[in-house]
């Protein structure tokens, strides 16, 4: 149960924020391109950090099977 | 060592001779294919004639080396073993499915040049080009799926493996195949099939190292 | 091996390094925009320059020729400054062009006591209507741009189009590097597990490896579509790097499906090991030879994989370097997590 709210809640996420993009198309691409192309770096690190926050969350994932496994020992 | 190479490809010869139905369905399947491919296209185009024949042997190609050693059964496997040295067993792989592939793509340009057109401008050099895939094709199809008869759900499991694999050898073919299509001019066609002739040498190298590998089950 | 703590705390301060200098550094005040782009001889132009991180404000003394290729210039009258970005630098253009061609590109060069000299490559294009070369070349004077100022603070080139984001060789390029490093590295531990079937840490290492090689695979590939949507136009324009570091995914994917497909544990390593390697190797020629026929619009291409001599200058150098060492070792980082994990595993189901 506590899986499927987790799902739900991350597709919510990730909707919210297409719907975000989706709806000010104009305004992203402002934020992209002034001041020098700034934000595109901020973007870039921000996806970085993204990446290494979802291999965390896997490895962490991994750690709680292998915990099960051990407390059904 | 050249003398059991010999008799293992006449093996897969006879066997192949036997079983027919088997050959005859994958030269149906080309056939079907580039049938519907013309249908579907219904154009004169070179560069599209290009690229559904290049897709069309890269399928063909997949089905007919998948036979080699997918479909034999691992205690087949193990008799050969016990029979030929692994590297004997490999490199006859390699001759007869090169030849078969070379066959293939062969009837696959009498089929496509019947039903559209021959847009073949160097003929040496698109013979040339279809016998370096051929032996392209062979060596990763025939390796990969030494590797993939290893799990389950065989034939997918070839596609995924080996289409990747093939990329850089494919955007050397497809170029050489567009100079020989006259579509591009680039005078240093030489370049290119010798860097094909290296991918070749390296991946036969290297699958020489390996293949013992696979077979100490 | 690797047991100590301290290579991952250089790792991590490699890339904090790497970040917080890349970050701050400023870039090297140049030129944006010159407006109008196109002027007839015999005018008296007024050009609006809009500079990029300037400070034109700051003196008064700021001269501004127009050239050409081969050097024949002219001062500009005076120059009026607007405010820190913006200014006007008043031309005569004398009658005739030092060029028997009717429409000459001129170069702005602009020169600041502080902020050093800045150029504008063909800012202005100059039309004549009678041509005369010999009488150009009398109007027009040679050897007249002189005393440029020398800007020797720390600042990154600056670039039209890429401007801010060639930060991005920071933070987007390295990944490349280590992933090719890190797929190294698998490919090392399949051939010892080969080697070594018994030792199953080897193929735990193997399987370490790759994951954290495609995990920095599509952060290369994601980050690298952020910024050339914003540089090139569009996410995805089928360069030849992009394609290998998909395929580099690809391969490396089918890996892993492979290693799910076999249910013996001692086979799976084994055949994944083959594959791993046969792998690797197929895609050497796509690394270090294909690039070379293809253009790219990456930097570097045309006979050399890597970053040209003229895409790194030495400021950008002294921060490039040390986060391609600190990426590889945070890859190690990871995937030393991820085969310990792995070992565990296996030990608690051996037991």
């Amino acid at each position: 149960m506590n899986k499927i709210y987790r799902i739900l809640a991350f597709g919510f996420c990730l909707l919210f924020l297409t719907n975000l993009s989706g709806q000010n198309e104009n305004q992203y691409n402002e934020l992209m391109t002034h001041s020098g192309k700034f934000y595109n770096v901020v973007g870039v690190l921000v996806i970085i950090f993204i990446g290494l926050m979802i291999y965390l969350l896997i490895i962490d994932r991994k750690v709680k099977k292998l915990e099960n496994q051990i407390h059904s020992k | 060592m050249l003398k059991e190479i010999k008799a293992l490809i006449q093996k897969d010869l006879l066997l192949d001779w036997r079983q027919r139905f088997s050959l005859a369905s994958v030269i149906l399947y080309l056939a079907c294919t580039i049938f519907i491919v013309v249908i579907a296209t219904q154009s004169n185009n070179p560069g599209l004639w290009n690229a559904v024949f290049w897709i069309v042997v890269l399928f063909v190609s997949s089905n007919a080396v998948a036979k080699s050693f997918i479909q034999e059964s691992d205690r087949q496997r193990i008799y050969y073993y016990t029979l030929a040295n692994p590297i004997a067993v490999l490199t006859s792989k390699y001759i007869y499915n090169t030849l078969i592939l070379f066959v293939l793509s062969m009837i696959a340009f009498g089929l496509l040049t019947f039903f559209t057109i021959n847009p073949v401008r160097l003929n040496g050099l698109f013979f040339l080009t279809l016998f370096l895939g051929a032996t392209g094709f062979s060596i990763v199809f025939t390796f990969t799926s030494s590797i993939a008869s290893a799990a389950s759900n065989r034939n997918t499991l070839l596609a995924i493996l080996s289409f990747p694999l093939l990329l850089p050898m494919l955007f050397t073919l497809l170029k050489l195949s567009q100079q020989s299509l006259g579509l591009i001019t680039d005078t240093s066609y030489e370049t290119d099939i010798l860097i094909l002739v290296a991918i070749d040498l390296l991946l036969v190298g290297v699958s020489f190292l390996l293949f013992p590998y696979l077979w100490k089950d | 091996m690797i047991d100590g703590w301290y290579w991952k705390f250089i790792g991590v301060g490699l890339i904090i390094y790497s970040m917080i200098v890349g970050m701050l550094v400023p870039l090297k005040p140049s030129i944006e925009l010159v407006a109008p782009s196109a002027a007839k001889t015999g005018q008296q132009i007024n050009l609006e320059v809009t500079g990029y991180n300037t400070n034109y404000s700051g003196s008064a003394s700021i001269r501004a020729w127009l050239k050409d290729e081969e050097g024949n210039a002219v001062l500009s009258k005076n120059v009026t400054v607007i405010n820190a970005q913006n200014l006007v630098a008043n031309f005569d253009i004398p009658g005739f062009l030092p060029s028997s061609d009717r429409v000459v590109p001129f170069t702005l060069i602009l020169d600041h006591p502080v902020d050093g000299a800045m150029v504008s490559p063909d800012a202005v294009f100059i039309t004549q209507d009678s041509i005369s070369k010999v009488e150009g070349q009398t109007l027009w004077q040679k050897d007249i741009i002189n005393d440029l100022t020398l800007n020797t603070a720390f600042t990154f080139p600056s670039m039209s189009l890429i401007r801010e984001t060639i930060r991005n060789t920071f933070y987007h390029v390295p990944l490349w590097f280590a992933m090719v490093i890190i797929f190294g590295a698998a490919v090392y531990w399949s051939i010892k597990y080969l080697r070594n079937p018994q030792s199953y840490q080897y193929d735990n290492r193997a399987v370490g490896f790759t994951s954290v090689g495609i995990l920095f695979g599509i952060l290369g590939t994601v980050t690298g579509a952020l910024w050339a949507r914003f540089v090139w136009g569009s996410y995805w324009s089928w360069d030849i790097k992009q394609i290998v570091t998909a395929v580099a995914l690809l391969i490396y994917m089918a890996y892993f499906i492979l290693r799910n497909a076999i249910e013996d544990d001692d086979r799976k390593g084994r055949v994944a090991a083959v594959y791993n390697i046969f792998a690797f190797v197929a895609l050497i020629p796509l690394i270090f030879v294909v690039p070379r026929m293809m253009d790219s619009l990456h930097p570097g291409n045309g006979g050399n994989p890597g970053l040209g001599a003229n895409d790194l200058d030495n400021s950008m150098r002294m921060i490039f370097y040390p986060a391609i060492i600190g990426w590889i070792i945070i890859g190690l980082w990871l995937a030393n997590v991820r085969y310990r994990l792995l070992d565990i595993k296996y030990n608690l189901m051996n037991k």
